[in-house]
């Protein structure tokens, strides 16, 4: 068988099929050779036994025929002393029941040698034959005994039915004799059938025995083919798998740089096949493990160090908590303090309503006095206008003056020219005239003052009308922003009212937010235990990664022990 | 001012300020008399910033601006002729004869009328302000010769050369004929 062209399941079903066939054959022959024994024992008890059967028979037969000839003598003998006419007619029935026996007993001695030639040339063995033969030979002294007996007895019985008592007597020793001489020669056939028998049992033996030889020597060919089987199995299949199992050591050390140079149809090809592309496969595998193991190491360091950070975070987060308690602690105490603000700015503010009711009568009356203050400020304005045109009149006088001053002027110097064209009676005129002119002078200075201070008059006249509008405009601005006031004052105390029903909610809101801040309070310490716990996971989670990295350095060791 | 500074106070006050006030000029007069000096009288009008002084002597009289009849082809100085007492006067601009640029001034200014003149002629002014008494030898009348380059201008009075005070300002002597020359030729 060539190892390439049959496959090994193939191989190993043939072997099956070999030692199969083997046990088959073997089971057959051992069946055959059991059979033969069992046939031959059926034969050897079928023949014995029909044999011996009709043997008693005939000894049966043989005693009834003596039996019925005694019984004739016995009778006839019995009738010669009485009675001997009321027994004549059963001494035909004597010889006809004796003739009947001897017939079946001729029938029988006549079967039996038959079949005991027959069973002689069928004999299975030598010894049998011989038994047999022997059987034969007594049989044939048996018949001639039995000649004997029939024609002495045949002799006797018709000397019976002669009723000759005589030679019935006479006979009947010697018929006697003859009798139990066929007796013993049937008694020696069964002896001689009793050698048959042990020649049987002995022939039984011996196909027994070599049945069990052969069986033995089968079995041990049996057990040669099978073991040949399995050699040439072996060869045919051990060898290539030690090949492919000194490959896959191979592969178990970490070379990856083989292949398995075995082609074919067969189990162990496709194996080939397989394992080349498994490592194939395998060396991808280690490549993109390596790689993998690899990042896997970056990043385990990352893991380790962001779980550093993330220890460094808790830590910080876990300060923070704390200051955030202490802040809501805080928080807590300023609630209560709000509470207690609340309370007494909702006094504050009702005091403030009261004031704002008062404030609200007294800008009532601000805006009747600033109605008051305008009318007096506009007839303060008509007054003002009044003085104005008087005023008016004073600076035409004052121009009247000015006019008379500076004529008086020109008048003194005409004078002193006249003076002192008069020489020297007009000296003492001259000095008249400077005084003239030294009052007209002054007249004229005194005239430009009053004019000046006319017109600072006119002008704080002019101011004063206008202030005087300005405060009437004031005042009535005044009056409308007291109304407005009012207004605003009312409206103040609306929301004064709103702002103590505001800060009563704000009291209530505030009792309700130091619920909420106790709740906060315990979510707080639960925060604070999660961040202890986290603390305890993150330093888990570091230690792990301190392991991850121990391991991702041992992967890389690992990884770095396959060649590709 | 005198009357100015007193002006807010009461009326006795002011009467006592006057009173010593002329009492303390009378006697700084009385000073000046005692020394004899040779004093003459001069009629002091302004012209714009400018003071200028006439003889006394010269003047006939001083009397209020009035409208002039403009007279056809004068010269710029003339501003035309005017009637004064019945007298026909052909009045001149002493600042446009000094070649002064004449500073429009809406107040009304004087007239000075210039005696022993034929025709009669009158010097039209911003204002007369008074009359000065100062030393002879500060006006005294220039040469022909220098008159020529001086103009008619014939000496100067520095600041407080008035001996009666009425004049603080200083002033400049006008030479009336020297001025008046130019229209009459």
């Amino acid at each position: 068988m060539s190892p390439v062209s049959i496959s090994i399941g193939k191989r190993i079903l043939l072997g099956f099929v070999a030692a199969s066939l083997i046990v088959a054959a073997l089971g057959a022959y051992a069946l055959r050779q059991i059979g033969s024994v069992r046939d031959m024992t059926d034969l050897i008890v079928t023949r014995d036994v029909g044999v011996l059967r009709q043997l008693d028979d005939l000894g049966n037969v043989a005693r009834n025929m003596g039996l019925v000839r005694r019984n004739a003598v016995i009778s006839v003998l019995t009738q010669a002393q009485g009675n001997a006419a009321s027994t004549s007619g059963r001494s035909d029935d004597f010889l006809g029941s004796w003739r009947q026996n001897v017939a079946e007993l001729e029938r029988l001695l006549n079967t039996i040698t038959g079949e005991v030639k027959e069973y002689q040339s069928a004999a299975l063995s030598a010894d049998r034959v011989a038994a047999w033969g022997r059987l034969g030979a007594v049989f044939t002294e048996t018949s001639e005994a039995f000649r004997q007996v029939r024609n002495a007895s045949e002799q006797q019985l018709r000397a019976v039915d002669a009723r000759d008592i005589a030679t019935v007597e006479a006979r009947n020793e010697d018929v006697n004799r003859l009798h139990d001489g066929l007796l013993r020669s049937i008694s020696n056939a069964r002896t001689a059938l009793d050698g048959v028998i042990g020649a049987g049992q002995r022939s039984v033996s011996d196909i027994y025995r070599n049945s069990v030889i052969s069986v033995a020597i089968t079995v041990a060919a049996s057990i040669l083919l099978s073991i040949l089987v399995t050699v040439l199995i072996s060869r045919a299949v051990v060898r290539p798998l030690e090949d492919v199992m000194r490959f896959v050591a191979q592969i178990g050390d970490g070379d990856l740089t083989g292949r398995l140079n075995r082609s074919g149809s067969d189990e162990i090809g496709r194996l080939g096949d397989t394992l080349n592309r498994m490592v194939a496969g395998l060396s991808d595998l280690a490549r993109t493990n390596r790689a993998a193991t690899a990042d896997l190491n970056a990043a385990a360091a990352e893991i380790r160090a962001s779980a550093q950070q993330q220890a460094a975070s808790v830590e910080e987060q876990f300060a923070a908590v704390q200051e955030t308690a202490a802040t809501v602690d805080e928080i807590t105490h300023s609630g209560a303090q709000i509470s207690k603000r609340a309370t007494e700015v909702i006094a504050t503010a009702q005091a403030a309503a009261q004031t704002a009711r008062s404030g609200l009568r007294a800008a009532t009356d601000t805006a009747k006095a600033m109605d008051s203050i305008r009318e007096q400020g506009e007839a303060v304005a008509g007054n003002i206008v009044a003085l104005s045109e008087k005023t008016q009149a004073i600076g035409e006088i004052i121009v009247t003056v000015n006019d008379i001053s500076e004529r008086t002027h020109l008048l003194a110097l005409n004078a002193a020219i006249e003076a002192a064209a008069a020489g020297e009676s007009g000296r003492s005129f001259a000095i008249v005239a400077s005084e003239m002119k030294l009052l007209a002078d002054q007249a004229k200075g005194a005239t430009a003052q009053v004019r000046g201070i006319l017109g600072e008059i006119q002008r704080g006249i002019n101011a004063s009308v206008m202030l005087t509008e300005e405060a009437v405009k004031r005042a009535a601005a005044g009056k409308n922003r007291t109304d407005s006031t009012v207004r605003t004052i009312e409206e103040m105390a609306a929301r004064v009212e709103e702002g103590v029903q505001t800060f009563q909610q704000i009291v209530a809101s505030t009792n309700q937010q130091q619920l909420g801040i106790e709740q906060v309070m315990g979510a707080l310490q639960n925060i604070r235990q999660a961040s202890q716990q986290t603390a305890a996971g993150t330093r888990e989670v570091e230690t792990a990664s301190a392991n991850l990295t121990e391991l991702a350095q041992g992967l890389m060791a690992l990884a770095e022990r396959y060649r590709l | 001012m005198k009357i100015g500074v007193t002006a807010g106070a009461d009326a006795e006050a002011r009467t006592a300020a006057l009173l010593d006030a002329r009492a303390a000029a009378l006697a700084a007069r009385t000073v000046g008399q005692e020394r004899t000096i040779e004093t003459a009288a001069y009629l002091v009008c302004a012209c714009g910033a400018e003071r200028y002084g006439l003889p006394l002597t010269a003047v006939a009289g001083v009397t209020p601006e009035r409208p002039c009849t403009e007279l056809p082809g004068a010269p710029p100085a003339l501003r035309g002729i005017t009637a004064v007492a019945g007298v026909i006067v052909s009045v001149l601009d002493l600042a446009a004869c000094l070649g002064l640029d004449r500073a429009e001034t809406d107040e009304t200014g004087h007239v000075v009328r210039l005696r022993a003149q034929e025709p009669p002629v009158a010097l039209a002014v911003d204002r007369v302000l008074g009359i000065a008494q100062i030393e002879t030898t500060l006006a005294r009348p220039t040469p022909e010769s220098e008159s020529l380059g001086r103009g008619p201008l014939s000496g100067y009075a520095p600041p407080g050369s008035d001996r009666t005070g009425g004049i603080p300002e200083d002033f400049s002597v006008v030479d009336i004929p020297a001025l008046l020359a130019r229209f009459t030729t």
